[in-house]
């Protein structure tokens, strides 16, 4: 066998192993490759819309309540921004937020109640910055 | 081996050297790509959780049954969801007794008035049913922290499950009609 064969291919073997671990050491270094699992940054989000949904969820159960004890008293529309204001005090509580019945705009028809406010409420996590308004309609 | 020169070659010593190469650049492809096959491809058991918990959460928006209600003197038929049926509990147990058994049980107060309604195999089969997921619990702790209800209907292991993903656990706090909230704490697992 010729030796000068055997050198040139024992070159060609190493210079082949560096170039794959050079490969495989900095392909995850390669600028926009970002070292997330599968998903990653899509469960963040879920999760965030979770958090939101679930002062949602508040808001409009609260709503609802407020309706259900504003039938006695007088006029629906003025003890209806009564209650709901009270209970406001409690989401304030429970989610560490600011937002008053004076951030409200409540209008009623005649098959429903809106309160639509501009008020943003806010949800920051690492890479997310998530805005919504609590804004509600009920049925009467 | 003779070649033609009548030198003798141990060819076996080329023939391992190139099975060494070829080993070390299989386990270096192995290795490497096992680790970016880890950052990409790998379902993470979180995910698994957020979907569950997003299950849970339209549960508690899904219409779970129909109550009559009386409003402004005149009675009618509404549609309440999980929510609402659950924020029902204080209105038996004013006074947060623990261990309730019972989410209500034929009470007319605020205008509502339904049959009873307990851990049971209805209400048990109501959850089942909607939730899609046979092996789920269900707690309820009070505004000051007591647990008042609890009712599950458990069909697999909750260590092993745990261990292996199939796990999710979601706590979510509701008002009340009182005014008093509740903390609703529910587990799916498979």
């Amino acid at each position: 066998m010729n030796r000068k064969g055997v050198a040139i291919l024992s070159l060609a073997a190493i210079g082949f192993l560096i170039a794959i671990v050079l490969f495989y050491g900095q392909v995850d270094k390669l600028p926009g490759n970002q070292k997330k699992y599968l998903g990653e940054a899509e469960v963040n989000l879920f999760n965030t819309y979770i958090a939101a949904e679930k002062e949602l969820l508040y808001i409009d159960l609260m709503a609802k309540y407020a309706l259900d004890d504003s039938y006695e008293g007088g006029d629906l529309l003025i003890q209806f921004k009564n209650n709901f204001g009270q209970r406001l005090v409690s989401f304030n509580e429970v989610y560490g937020r600011d937002i008053s019945i004076n951030d409200y705009q409540i209008k009623m028809s005649k098959d429903n109640i809106v309160g639509i406010t501009n008020k943003q409420l806010n949800i920051t996590t690492d890479k997310i910055d998530y805005n919504f308004r609590p804004s509600f309609r009920i049925s009467l | 081996m003779k070649t033609k020169n009548g030198q003798t070659e141990d060819i076996f010593a080329d023939l391992i050297i190139a099975l060494i190469f070829i080993v070390i650049t299989v386990i270096i492809i192995g290795v490497k790509q096992g680790e970016h096959e880890i950052g990409t491809s790998t379902i993470l058991a979180s995910e698994k959780n957020t979907l569950k918990n997003m299950d849970l959460l339209t549960l508690l928006r899904t219409p779970a049954m129909q109550v009559n209600q009386e409003k402004e003197g005149l009675s009618e038929v509404r549609n309440i969801n999980f929510a609402e049926l659950f924020s029902m509990i204080y209105q038996n147990y004013p006074n947060e007794i623990s261990g309730f058994e019972w989410l209500f049980d034929d009470f007319i107060d605020g205008g509502i008035a339904s049959d009873s309604l307990s851990c049971e195999s209805n209400f048990k089969d109501l959850i089942t049913e909607t939730l899609g997921y046979p092996s789920w619990s269900l707690r309820f702790y009070s505004f000051t922290g007591k647990q008042i209800f609890e009712c599950d209907n458990l069909q697999a292991r909750k260590d092993y499950a745990q261990k292996q993903g199939y796990y999710a656990k979601f706590n979510t706090t509701i008002p009340s009609p009182q005014g008093k909230n509740i903390l609703i704490e529910m587990e799916i697992i498979e």
